[in-house]
Parts: structure tokens; sequence; C-alpha cells
């Protein structure tokens, strides 16, 4: 891998936790319903509360998904074990996390960015949700305050984990990574993965080392990152951070550290130091996992055409920069681009306008409309800077080139009616002609705006300046 | 393995949700108050066990080595049925002693569970019943042990020893 400088002769060293909430009906180990934005503490039963005597039973549907998931990020799917996660903390209702810690469903996968670039992935795991406190103090956090609630609605709710290696170097590609990452779970249908609702979420794992180094030096986890222009600006803070403590001669300690976005920093949390031992055990209430075979080549072949693919495919068919194809696959107008191409518009054009014209939507635009429009700008029938009105008018309301450029009065002026117009103008505004051939480039705005003018903006921009400059250079 | 599960499922008697709640500064306080007045001598020492058996650095040596063990026995247990339909034993070391003449000695408590104990560890079903008297007069119990799914065998023994020793 290239190493990349971020500052200095610093090099940045990132590795992204991405936590994702599954889309089942029900929660991992019951049957309450997995759902957002109820009231408090009604979607809960003895399982997910933890009631004495209670015991999971495994949502089949989340595993499916999370070897979906895994074969879509290439990993291997494996036998797994359930372990228990023991810690202390209101919003766990057992007081321990059921996750899966060496043997986990999927291992040793990739992510491909869209620019080519891989970032590897050590694995994606199977667990459950915590439930979700709110401090109610002055400071929001639990240090101070008065009372805390919890609401266990979202305690047992279905995640995956997915750890990346520490193979990430820049700030772009760490938002590439997380954006590609949802791109392939909202196309595998697995999750609605909004960081602003929680059903994606994203840790960062960040260290700095100089470029020649071979080891990695230490590295500081950041949490309550809830965009993805704070990952870039919190992980640019940790690691500015970072560096001048070395620059002081110090270093930083290893922890978990807290995203203040309002003050555009991050704060120290728990010592990873005297970390918790989590005393991680198999689950002895339930099962290894051992996925068959059949189970996984049928994933393989029922596989959705992921983000990358679908790159590729528009690719093959223009020749625009990789950046517009991944702009069109994001807002989704890829499939609507092809479709376009395939009835005869010319490829580039065609991504030209979704890119350019449609950022907004498509609205009532069909697919042979715009083919139709592109043709017609092709063929000189009209400008562009009609067929861009002609847009508006389709998206809002539909319809056909044709019929809105009759009912628009849009007509090619030909090019002796410019010549004529042109002609014209020279002899009524012969000082502004003189600076305009002396090299006055400003004049030719307004000969231009004057034959738009006479033209009720009908005439080819191109086209005038191509006569104005025939005409100055002949004189 | 008891000890070091038990510590896990005890967990949750935190004081956030139910039963007793002791209060105290702040949270740690709090849990640590609850527990320490909830629970008995004997819940205490299990959990420590056990939260010890599965601590970083003894785990292998403890709690790993015992899941180890507890395979070998389940494939004891195998081989034997391969041979033997069900398996006979006392169902504790020695008769019964007074209430409350060894709770003070924790390891003689324990000891007494060593017949029941390994069906449990294996998942086997197995069953006791009252079979005679000892010398002391005290009654006898008899354990028999089955492998798994076969308790009409196990059940069929049972009877037949029953009636036997009225």
């Amino acid at each position: 891998m290239n190493q990349e400088i971020f500052k200095d002769n610093w090099e940045l060293i990132v590795g992204l936790e991405v936590h994702t909430e599954l889309a089942t009906k029900t929660k991992l180990f019951c049957g309450c319903l997995n759902q957002f934005g109820n009231e408090p503490n009604t979607n809960v039963c003895p399982v997910c509360l933890g009631l004495p005597g209670s015991l999971p039973v495994v949502n089949e549907t989340a595993v499916y998904f999370a070897m979906q998931l895994g074969r879509a990020l290439h990993c291997s799917v494996n036998r797994s074990v359930f372990a228990r996660k023991n810690y202390f903390y209101p919003d766990m209702p057992k007081d321990y996390q059921i996750s899966q810690y060496d043997l986990p469903t999927n291992l040793e996968g990739y992510l491909e960015l869209p620019s080519g670039e891989t970032i590897g992935i050590e694995r994606a795991h199977i667990e459950e949700d915590t439930g979700k406190t709110t401090h109610i103090g002055t400071s929001g956090r639990i240090s101070g305050a008065d009372y805390s609630l919890v609401d266990y609605n979202r305690a047992g709710v279905p995640l995956i984990e997915i750890v990346s290696k520490p193979e990430i170097r820049t700030i772009e590609q760490a938002k590439a990574y997380v954006s590609e990452l949802r791109g392939i779970i909202l196309a595998l249908e697995i999750s609605d993965a909004k960081m602003e609702e929680g059903s994606i979420r994203v840790d960062a794992n960040v260290s700095v080392r100089e470029i020649g180094e071979n080891d990695l030096r230490t590295r500081c986890e950041i949490k309550n990152v809830n965009s993805l222009k704070s990952l870039g600006r919190a992980i640019e803070y940790e690691a500015n951070r970072h560096i001048g403590l070395y620059k002081n001669g110090e270093s930083p300690r290893q922890e978990t550290r807290h995203w203040d976005e309002n003050a555009g920093r991050t704060r120290s949390g728990r010592s990873k130091e005297d970390a918790e031992d989590y005393r991680y055990f198999p689950e002895p209430d339930l099962v290894p996992l051992n996925p068959s075979e059949e189970t996984i080549t049928k994933i393989d072949q029922e596989m959705p055409e992921l983000p990358s693919k679908r790159r590729e495919k528009l690719a093959n068919q223009t020749g625009v920069k990789p950046s517009d194809v991944a702009l069109l696959v994001e807002r989704n107008h890829d499939v609507f681009a092809l479709d376009v191409i395939e009835r005869g518009g010319l490829p580039d054009q065609v991504v030209k306008h979704l890119v350019n014209n449609l950022s907004a939507g498509l609205g009532e635009l069909t697919a042979e409309s715009l083919a139709q429009l592109v043709q017609m700008e092709n063929k000189s029938e009209i400008t562009s800077t009609q067929a861009k009105k002609m847009l508006g008018e389709l998206v809002q309301r539909g319809g056909t080139p044709a019929e809105l450029a009759t009912e628009l009065g849009f007509e090619a002026i030909e090019t002796n009616e410019i010549e004529n117009l042109v002609d014209q103008l020279i002899n009524e505004h012969s000082d502004e002609w003189e600076r305009f051939c002396s090299g006055d480039t400003k004049v030719q705005g307004f000969f231009v705006g004057q034959v738009m003018k006479a033209t009720s903006g009908q005439a080819d921009g191109k086209l005038i300046n191509q006569i104005l400059n025939e005409r100055s250079t002949s004189k | 393995i008891a000890p070091a599960e038990a510590s896990s499922n005890l967990s949750r008697y935190d004081g956030v949700r139910y039963g007793l709640r002791i209060d105290g500064a702040n949270l740690n306080e709090m849990n640590v108050n609850t527990r320490t007045e909830g629970f008995g001598d004997e819940v205490k020492r299990r959990i420590m066990l056990g939260t010890y058996a599965l601590s970083a650095g003894y785990y292998d040596a403890y709690y790993g080595k015992a899941l180890k063990v507890r395979r070998l026995l389940a494939e004891n247990f195998a081989a034997l049925y391969k041979e033997y339909d069900v398996l006979l034993s006392p169902t504790s070391p020695c008769t019964a002693f007074k209430l409350g003449e060894k709770v003070s000695d924790p390891m003689t408590m324990y000891v007494n569970d060593v017949c029941t104990i390994p069906s449990n560890l294996v998942g086997h079903p197995a069953i006791s019943i009252p079979f005679g008297h000892g010398q002391d007069g005290m009654p006898i119990g008899v354990q028999i042990l089955a492998p798994p799914m076969k308790e009409p065998v196990m059940y069929q023994v049972a009877h037949t020893l029953e009636m036997a020793a009225q």
C-alpha cells in the first residue's frame, strides 16, 4: 500500500469499527418487535429484559443477514460460537452481552473502495445491542447526572460489527469506506443504515507514525461520531493531537476518547489500560452455528448487484471519470442512465446531464425523453441552454422533448440569421466593435447579449462567439 | 464450570431493574452495596470462584481446561453406553448428616455432590430413588443414569428397583 503523508512526515493509521442494526422483524434472541421510535420499554419481554430464568433463542434471519454481509465482503463464513462479554452497565439487562469472540461468523475479507483501493476486513460478527440510557443533568453524561433513564426497546436488537484492518491512510478513504460499506448494506437490504438514527455507528481507531516506520504506535478509539463530516473532523483532530504530543516528547495514552461535536475535539473517556477484563466464555445457553456449504452457495448465488458491480457496468458503457460514475450509482441513477444509453442517448452526454442537471431527482422525466433530448442536442436541433431548460420542464411535468420544443417555441436559429444579426450589430455599435477587434474581450459579452436579446435567448452561444471571432479576424 | 457460569448468570442482580436495591453515591457503589447485602455467603463464594476461573490469564488453565475435561467425560459415558443400557451408583457418598452439621465445611458439602454432578455436566438423564437403609438407619439413595433420550428405559429400571425395595 502506498504510504500517504498526512502531515509533515507523518502517516495516518485508521481502523474502523462499524456497527449496523439489522432490519429483522424481531430481536436477536426473542420475539419482541425490532422497531425504532416507540414509547420507551414497550418492545420488551423477559428475555431481552434479562429476567431471571429467561433463555435466548437465535433469530435465523439475523444469522442469514450476517452471512450475506460476510460474503459481500469476501469473508469466509465459519462455524461460530456465541460468547458472553461480561461487564456491568444499566443498559445491559443481563450485565453481559451475547456476542461472538474467537469464533465469529465471518473472517478475513476486504472492501473495495470506488477508487479501486481495498481495505482489509478482519471480521464481521453478530451481537445483541444494548438499551439506551439518557442522563438527566447538566452535562448529559453519566458523571454529574442527577438521575438516568433506561429504554430497553433497543436491548437485544441484532447488530453486526464489522472490524476493518488498520489499513486506512487518509480521511477520504475513511469516509469512502463507510459510504461504500453502507452502500453494500443497503444493496443487501439488511439494514436502513442511517447514521442519524443510530442504525449504523462508526468508531475510529486512530494512530500515527513516521513515514518509513513498520510498527504501529499507540492508538486511541474515538466514539460518538455521528456523521461522515464528524468522522473526518474527529480523525484529523485526533491525529494532530498525537503528532503534537510526539513533537513534545510525549506520547498518547491508550484510551477510548469521546468526540465532542460542538467543541470540535476529543475528550478522555475510559482508560484502555485498566480496561475491563470481559471474561469471554462460550454462551452455555446456545449451540454453535454451523452453516452448510449449500447455504453459503445459495447466498453467493442470490447476491444482489453490489455498488462496485453497478459502477463497473456504467463505466463499461461510458468514458467519463470514475467519480461521476460513483456519483450516479450513489444517487441510484445508474440503471436509468443505462436505460437512456440503450435507447440511443450518447453515453457521455447522458452522464453529463445526470451529474450536472439532475441532482435534485428525475421527477417525471422518462428514459425515452432524455434519450430523445440528447439526440436533439447532438443534431443541433436545440442548444445546450435550451436543453437544460427543457430538462427542468420534463422533470416537473413529463411529456416528450419534441412536444416541449414546439410548445416553448424552441427552434434552432439558423446560422445566417445570426450572421445577419451580428453584421447589424457591428454597424450599429462601431465603437464597441473596434474595442473587440483590438482585443477587448469584455465587450464580447455585450455582443452576445444583444444577439440573445434579439432572438429571445434561442441562439446558440457557441455559434455566436464563432461568428464574432470570424468577423473580427476577417476585417 | 458451574461457578463460572453462575458468576455470569448472577450478574443481572444489580439493583437496576428489579429486586433489592441499596443506594450509593454513584452507580458502581449502588451495585456493590446491593450485591453485598443481597447475596449469601455460598453464592458469593461461587461468584468469586467463577470469576477467577474466567479471568484473563486463568481462563485456559481453569474454565478452558474444564470444558475439555467435560468433553472427555461425555466421551467416556458414550463408550460405556455402547456396552450398557443404564448405569447405577449411590446418589451421595454418605448417608444424610444432621441439619447444619457440615455447612461451615464447604469442601465436604461440594464432595457430597460428586455422584450427581456427572449427569448434569454431560447432559444425560438420571434419577434417584430410595433403596433401603444404611447401618446407621438413615435412608440410602440409588441413582440410575441413562443415555440421552433413553428416559423410558431409565424409568422402567427405576420403577422395578423401587418395587423391589418395598
